[in-house]
C-alpha cells in the first residue's frame, strides 16, 4: 500500500470520525505527558528552584499560559521572561520564541529619554509576558507587559520589525508598530490596551483590546480587533472570546439574573449567528456555577474545532495553613463543557493546574483534547486528557 | 541608477535649450528695443556668520555653501540660502527669521547635539511657502528632507516611549506615502537617498511639490523620465503632476523639441496635470550656449536665464561666482518675447536651482556679490513696454 493510499484512508477516516468526536459524550483520560525541567537553559524552563522559589515567594507565577498548535506540540509561556518555549507531544524540545535577552543598545542611553536615532526594538522594556498566540505558519504573537504591547516573530523566532531605511526613517509599518499604529487609529487613543490575543486556522490575528480613554463612549468592555495575516485591521467583532475558525463568543447580559447563561455567537465576518442556552444538569449542584441565579463569569472560555464550548473556574488550592509553595502556586479547575448548541457535556475536574495571572495554565485542542501545565519541585508537568475517540 | 536619470533629463533639458540657442543666424525672430534693463539693488547684507549676515569670510566655505537660491514669498520678504541655513529679510534687509540649523550657546551645546539638523553641514535645495514653512535637503549622501514649521521645529513623527509610531509627519510621511505606492526606489529618490528630489518648489495653496524620477507606469504612458509629486499642505500625497518647472499657480512646464530647428516648444500643465497649451517660443538674439531653470509667474510669463557664452564658475568670497554674460529673457504665455534684462555676475545656483525669483507682481530678483555686502537686487519688469519685439 502506497504512502498516498494510506493517507487517503486516514483522511477519509477523520472525516468519518468528525461527526462522532463532536456529538459524542466525551469520555476523557488523564496522562503525564513530559516534564520540563527548571532551569535557565532554552530547552529548560524557568530559573534555579532556588530563585522560583523567591518568585512563588513573593506571588508572582512562572507561567502564563499554554498552547496547542496544530502540529500538536505544546507551547508553555514564561511569565517573567517574556519568553514561549516549544515542546513536542513527547517533549522534546522545539524552540524558543523571544528568546533574547536584552542587550545594552536595546535600551534607551538615558531613562525617560530616547535619543534622536531611537526608533524602538519590539522587546525593549518588557517585563512580563501575559499571553501569547501562534498561527500556522509559525508566527508568534507576545502580549507582553509593561503597556500590553503585541511582540510578533517570524518562524524563525526573529521578532518582526518595521522596516527603516539607512537614514533612520520608516518606510514600511510591520509587527506591533503597524497593529499598534491601526489601532490608534481606530481608537483615537495613545495606548490601546489589549488583554488577549488569538489566531485562527485562517492565520487571521485577533485582539480582545479595551478602551482606556474618557470619552463618553469608552466602554470598560474589551472588543475584538481583528486583523489580516499581514496585520491589517479588517474591522472590530462583537463578542470577548475567539475561536479556532474565527466565530467569535460573547455572553448575552440581557438581565442580571441571567449573566454568563447565553452565549451569543458570531461569524467570521461579525454576523451574529446564534445565541444558546447553556442549561447546566441537574446532577451538578447550582452552587458549583451560579452567581447571583445564573452562570457566573468564568475565567475563561475555550473554543474547540466542533464549536464546542468550555467554560473554565478555578479556586485556590485548599486553605491555610499552606506549607508548599509548589502547591500554592497552583489552582483547582472545573470545566463545563457544551455542545455548539449548547448541550451540557461534560464536567472535568483538573484538582491541580498552574496558576497563572489570569487565565489559569489550561488548554485545548482543535479535537477537545484538555492540555494543562503544573509546578513539581523540579520541573513543570504538562498534563493531556484526550477523549477516546483522538485519531 | 537614479543619478543616471536625473543626468540624463538635465541633458535632455541642455539639447532642447541648446536647440534654442542654436537657431539660425539667418533669420531674425525678435529685435530687442532695449536688450538691458538695469536692476536696482532692494538692500544688501554684510558677508559674515552672524544672524543678520550671509556666506563666509574664508574661500574654502564659500566654494561649498556660499550665499545663493533667491526666493520671495507671498509676503514680499526675500528668503537666502546660506551654508546651512536658509534666512529671510524683509525689504528693507532687515532679518526676519534663520531657518536651519542654528548654532546656540554653549550652554545649549547638548541640546543642539540631540537636534535632527546636528550633522547637517550644508542646504542643497530648499521651498519655502506662504506659511512659513520651509523644507530643504542636505549636501550628505542618504540626506534628509527636512521639514521646519513656521517655529522653526522640525516637523518629525510622533513616536511612544518605546520608539513606535503614534503619527507619522513630516518627512517620514512622505516617504512612508511614496513607499507604499510606488516602492522603495522611487520613494528614495523623492525623499532622502544620494541625490534626494531634483528641485522641490510650493505654490500658492502651499502644495509641494518634489521633482524625481518618474514612476514606471507614468513613463511607459507618456515617456516622461521626471515628473512631479504633490503633497498637500499636511503633506498627504495628492498624485503625480507632469512636468519640469512649476509656477506660483502649481501650473507646471515641460520643454520639448520645436517642428523646426529655430524654435522650442514649452507644454503648459494646470493643476489636474491635463496639458492646457503649447507655446512655440523663438529665440532672442544672439548665440545662447547655457540656460538655467525658468521660472514662471502667475500670468504664466516665461523667465528665462541665459548666459552668452560658458565660463567656469570662479570662487570669491563670499561665494562662488558666475562669470558669464547672464540675462533673463521673457516671454509672455504666447511665446513672444517681452525683454530681456541683464544680470551681471551671479552667484552659481547649484543643483537644478534657478538664479532668480519672481514675485506676485512681476518683478525678478536676483543676487549680486558685491566687495563687502550681498546685494538682492529688483528690476519691476512691468514698467517695461509689454512687447518689445518686432516679428
Amino acid at each position: 500500500m502506497t504512502n498516498m493510499t494510506m493517507t487517503r484512508i486516514g483522511i477519509i477516516a477523520v472525516c468519518l470520525l468528525t461527526p462522532l468526536v463532536g456529538a459524542a459524550q466525551s469520555t476523557y483520560t488523564e496522562q503525564s505527558l513530559f516534564t520540563v525541567e527548571y532551569g535557565w537553559e532554552p530547552w529548560k524552563i524557568g530559573s534555579y528552584v532556588h530563585m522560583l522559589t523567591d518568585r512563588f515567594q513573593q506571588g508572582v507565577p512562572l507561567l502564563s499560559g499554554i498552547l496547542v498548535n496544530d502540529k500538536g506540540d505544546v507551547w508553555l509561556g514564561e511569565a517573567k521572561d517574556c519568553m514561549a518555549k516549544g515542546f513536542t507531544y513527547d517533549g522534546e524540545f522545539v524552540r524558543v520564541v523571544g528568546y533574547r535577552r536584552l542587550q545594552p543598545s536595546d535600551l534607551p542611553h538615558e531613562p525617560h529619554r530616547l535619543p534622536p536615532e531611537y526608533k524602538g526594538y519590539p522587546w525593549a522594556f518588557a517585563t512580563g509576558l501575559v499571553d501569547f498566540a501562534m498561527d500556522r505558519r509559525g508566527i508568534s504573537y507576545l502580549l507582553v507587559n509593561p503597556d500590553t504591547r503585541v511582540i510578533v516573530f517570524d518562524a524563525d523566532g526573529e521578532p518582526i520589525q518595521s522596516r527603516i531605511a539607512a537614514d533612520g526613517l520608516c518606510y514600511e509599518l510591520r509587527g506591533w508598530e503597524k497593529i499598534c499604529y491601526q489601532l490608534r487609529q481606530e481608537m483615537d487613543v495613545v495606548w490601546p490596551v489589549v488583554e488577549d490575543v488569538w489566531c485562527d486556522i485562517d492565520n487571521n490575528v485577533y485582539l480582545a483590546v479595551s478602551d482606556p480613554s474618557d470619552a463618553p463612549e469608552a466602554t470598560s468592555q474589551a472588543k475584538i480587533a481583528q486583523f489580516s495575516e499581514t496585520l491589517d485591521f479588517i474591522g472590530w467583532r462583537p463578542g470577548r472570546y475567539v475561536g479556532p475558525d474565527g466565530k467569535t463568543y460573547g455572553f448575552a447580559a440581557k438581565s442580571a439574573e441571567r449573566v454568563g447563561s447565553e452565549l451569543a455567537k458570531f461569524t467570521a465576518k461579525g454576523k451574529h449567528m446564534d445565541t444558546v442556552r447553556l442549561i447546566p444538569p441537574p446532577q451538578i449542584a447550582p452552587t458549583d456555577y451560579q452567581a447571583e441565579g445564573g452562570w457566573a463569569i468564568p475565567d475563561g472560555v475555550l473554543v474547540d474545532a466542533y464549536e464546542n464550548v468550555y467554560l473554565v473556574f478555578s479556586d485556590p488550592v485548599g486553605d491555610s495553613p499552606r506549607t508548599d509553595l509548589w502547591t500554592e502556586a497552583q489552582v483547582t479547575v472545573r470545566i463545563y463543557k457544551f455542545s455548539e448548541t449548547g448541550d451540557f457535556i461534560t464536567k472535568v475536574s483538573l484538582p491541580s493546574v498552574a496558576r497563572t495571572a489570569s487565565l489559569p495554565c489550561v488548554a485545548v485542542d482543535s479535537f477537545g483534547d484538555i492540555y494543562y501545565a503544573m509546578y513539581r519541585k523540579t520541573g513543570v508537568e504538562v498534563h493531556h486528557q484526550s477523549t477516546m475517540l483522538r485519531p | 541608477m537614479t543619478l543616471l536619470r536625473i543626468g540624463r533629463a538635465m541633458l535632455l533639458f541642455a539639447v532642447v535649450l541648446s536647440g534654442v540657442a542654436s537657431f539660425g543666424d539667418e533669420q531674425n525672430y525678435g529685435e530687442l528695443q532695449n536688450p538691458e534693463y538695469p536692476g536696482v539693488m532692494l538692500f544688501s547684507i554684510p558677508y559674515g556668520s552672524q544672524p543678520g549676515q550671509v556666506g563666509f569670510r574664508k574661500l574654502e566655505h564659500s566654494e561649498a555653501a556660499g550665499p545663493s537660491h533667491v526666493k520671495v514669498d507671498r509676503h514680499g520678504n526675500v528668503w537666502l540660502l546660506s551654508g546651512s541655513q536658509v534666512k529671510a529679510f524683509r525689504r528693507d534687509g532687515t532679518l526676519l527669521r534663520v531657518a536651519g540649523r542654528v548654532t546656540r550657546s554653549d550652554t545649549d551645546q547638548a541640546e543642539d547635539a540631540r537636534s535632527p539638523l546636528e550633522h547637517l553641514r550644508f542646504i542643497r535645495k530648499y521651498a519655502i511657502d506662504g506659511r512659513g514653512y520651509v523644507y530643504f535637503t542636505g549636501d550628505r549622501p542618504l540626506t534628509h528632507l527636512f521639514v521646519i514649521n513656521e517655529s522653526n521645529e522640525v516637523v518629525l513623527s510622533d513616536r511612544d516611549v518605546y520608539g513606535n509610531l503614534v503619527q507619522v509627519r513630516g518627512e517620514e510621511k512622505m516617504l512612508w506615502q511614496l513607499q507604499r505606492q510606488f516602492g522603495h526606489e522611487i520613494a528614495k529618490a523623492c525623499i532622502g537617498g544620494l541625490t534626494g528630489p531634483l528641485f522641490m518648489g510650493t505654490d500658492e495653496a502651499d502644495h509641494l511639490y518634489l521633482l524625481a524620477d518618474a514612476p514606471v507606469q507614468d513613463k511607459e504612458r507618456s515617456g516622461t523620465e521626471m515628473c512631479f509629486y504633490e503633497f498637500t499642505p499636511d503633506l498627504e500625497f495628492v498624485g503625480t503632476v507632469p512636468g519640469y518647472y512649476m509656477g506660483p499657480d502649481g501650473y507646471t512646464y515641460e520643454f520639448a523639441a520645436g517642428n523646426t530647428a529655430e524654435n522650442v516648444r514649452l507644454h503648459t500643465y494646470d493643476r489636474e496635470g491635463n496639458r492646457v497649451r503649447t507655446t512655440r517660443l523663438i529665440r532672442p538674439e544672439g548665440p545662447w550656449p547655457g540656460c538655467s531653470r525658468p521660472v514662471f509667474d502667475w500670468s504664466h510669463n516665461i523667465y528665462l536665464p541665459c548666459s552668452s557664452k560658458r565660463d567656469q564658475p570662479v570662487a570669491v568670497v563670499p561665494g562662488v561666482q558666475i562669470r558669464s554674460d547672464y540675462n533673463v529673457y521673457k516671454y509672455n504665455p504666447d511665446g513672444e518675447l517681452l525683454a530681456k534684462f541683464k544680470i551681471p555676475n551671479p552667484p552659481v545656483h547649484r543643483g537644478a536651482a534657478s538664479p532668480i525669483a519672481v514675485d506676485e507682481d512681476e518683478n525678478l530678483y536676483y543676487l549680486n556679490f558685491g566687495a563687502s555686502e550681498l546685494q538682492v537686487m529688483i528690476v519691476e519688469t512691468k514698467k517695461y513696454p509689454t512687447s518689445t519685439t518686432t516679428p
